[in-house]
């Protein structure tokens, strides 16, 4: 979970803590999010009653310690002895079925991720609305002033692994387009290095809010020289309806459905690669990194890095923690922090890469090393596919690690 | 300034098309914006037609081309051309509702068609797509 929306998550709740007192406390919608909600408030001494969601497949189920039940469920608990959560960007959606199932109690949204929906027709909604697009109108202007002629290409989203695969078939979609000069507008510095690795320049770093007004505008004006390349955000694209259907790989949901382009385009390699200035302290091939920390993805049992840090010890190998920010180095390794765009240099001088499925490993997929992509068994957001059919990386051993598993038999798969 | 940049609170019809809006959305489990021809040619192509009615949910057709809607076997709300106006111009300023499916193509951003295009979809599977 992005460092901002977990701010805003824990403030929330330390203003409405009292709320939850003599309650059942329902979380709604498992996601990483709400487990990062649930370790949160067990930190505070709350046990979560359940999770509310709409997949039958999780219904019935315990995960992650906590029970998973209907979201018509909660009525069998007193309106008033209960409250639910709701840290996903569906909180309108939630909301409204929790209101027409007629459920009366509290009902707290304590992230505001989405800024695009109001379940509302009032003519106040419609005036603020509009203030909003105005607003982002203008930012789009300025934009326009200072990429004078270029094509605007608007990533909303902070993962690097979309900006990644959107950035690799940019110049296929170009071409296609018949345009010569882009700028790309990202809602983070990681985003923006990830764009700079495949030569684009103009490269513009927008709050998050302020880049969701500026892509309300450009959907509202219909603006011909600019496009969204994501996969389903903002609301009105509905390439995701697609994979509640069919199982279709990240990499071609870009390729084909947010870029129009054939299945066998090939995608662009990065090139935008800097030398680590410390390299010579790796022992060469002998090295490895482990990237055991992703915001986005449920995380993997510590005991599993300890295994794995203990069999490379014994190999002999040095083994560092790729870390940024707060992030500590796992016990018995050292810390290492290098930019994106030297990431590439690192993990060849230390011959093995061995990282939590996240968007590191879309930025290390062409490095010339052993790679190992670990997937947490959870699904991609709500669909039926497991994270491993959605995300696999052709040149990475690909492992789904399962409830139960050593690194001895995880090696083994 | 912007030409597109037009604010719908300016016509005067806007008020009584969103509450109207407000009453489809509400009485619908889904209601699909087919603003062109094209769009409504996918819905009553038979196959498509046939999702459509065997669905158990209330869909809520809204079009401007009245010539074929007899063959769409779901509800149709007919509107004029200013009425879609109005609505594209709601749908495009925010989400409203999370029932609501535009079926027109953008040049701003990707779109089911795409994979259908590209033989990933069939149109019958993106018309159940869209409706599950």
């Amino acid at each position: 979970m992005e460092q901002s929306y977990f701010n805003e998550m824990e403030e929330n709740l330390r203003t409405f803590r009292k709320n939850l007192d003599n309650k059942q406390v329902f979380l709604f919608g498992h996601c990483e999010a709400t487990l990062v909600l649930a370790d949160l408030l067990k930190r505070e001494g709350i046990c979560p009653e359940a999770i509310l969601d709409n997949s039958e497949a999780k219904q019935g189920q315990v995960l992650d310690g906590i029970r998973v039940i209907s979201p018509n469920s909660i009525l069998e608990f007193g309106s008033d002895q209960t409250i639910v959560l709701i840290v996903t960007r569906f909180y309108e959606a939630m909301n409204s079925q929790l209101r027409k199932a007629g459920y009366r109690g509290d009902i707290l949204k304590l992230v505001d991720y989405n800024t695009y929906a109001e379940y509302s027709l009032q003519s106040n909604t419609i005036e603020r609305k509009l203030e909003r697009v105005r607003f982002g109108w203008q930012k789009l202007e300025e934009l326009k002033t200072e990429y004078i002629n270029a094509f605007m290409v608007f990533c909303p989203f902070n993962a690097l692994g979309d900006v990644y695969f959107a950035m690799s078939y940019l110049p296929a979609f170009m071409k296609k387009r018949k345009v010569d000069s882009v700028a790309v507008c990202v809602p983070s510095n990681s985003c923006a290095n990830v764009v700079r690795l495949f030569g684009i320049e103009n490269v513009c770093v927008l709050k998050q809010k302020e880049l969701d007004a500026v892509i309300q505008a450009v959907i509202y004006t219909q603006d011909k020289n600019c496009f969204i390349a994501h996969q389903d955000r903002p609301y009105i694209i509905k390439l995701h309806n697609a994979l509640r259907h069919k199982c279709i790989p990240l990499e071609q949901i870009y390729c084909c459905g947010v870029y129009g382009l054939k299945s066998d385009t090939e995608p662009v390699i990065p090139y935008g690669w800097k030398e680590w200035a410390d390299l010579e302290t790796i022992k060469k091939d002998r090295s490895v990194i482990l990237s055991p920390y992703a915001k986005s993805v449920t995380a993997i049992r510590d005991e599993i890095w300890s295994e794995i840090t203990d069999h490379y010890n014994n190999m002999g190998y040095e083994i560092y923690t790729n870390v940024c920010g707060d992030e500590k180095p796992l016990p018995g390794t050292r810390p290492l922090s290098a930019k994106l765009n030297e990431m590439k240099s690192i993990v060849e001088r230390a011959g093995t890469f061995i990282g939590i499925r996240s968007g590191l490993c879309d930025i290390i997929r062409t490095a010339d090393c052993r790679k190992i992509a670990l997937y947490p068994d959870y699904n991609y957001s709500d669909t039926k596919w497991k994270a491993i059919d959605m995300y696999s990386i052709a040149g990475f051993e690909n492992i789904l690690v399962e409830d139960g598993d050593t690194w001895e038999k995880i090696i083994r798969k | 300034m912007n030409e597109g940049l037009i604010d719908i609170t300016e016509n005067s019809i806007y008020i009584s098309i969103s509450r109207q809006f407000e009453k489809v959305l509400d009485q619908s489990d889904l209601v699909m914006i087919a603003g062109t021809s094209k769009d409504i040619e996918l819905l009553t192509d038979p196959a498509n037609a046939n999702t459509l009615s065997y669905t158990n949910k209330h869909i809520t057709v809204i079009t401007v081309i009245n010539d074929s809607c007899e063959k769409l076997k779901t509800d149709v709300w007919s509107v004029t051309d200013d009425e879609m106006e109005v609505l594209l111009k709601i749908y495009r300023l925010y989400e409203p509702s999370d029932k609501i499916v535009l079926l027109a193509e953008s040049s701003n951003y990707g779109s089911m068609q795409n994979y259908v295009l590209e033989g990933i979809l069939t149109k019958e599977e993106m018309i159940e797509a869209f409706i599950e």
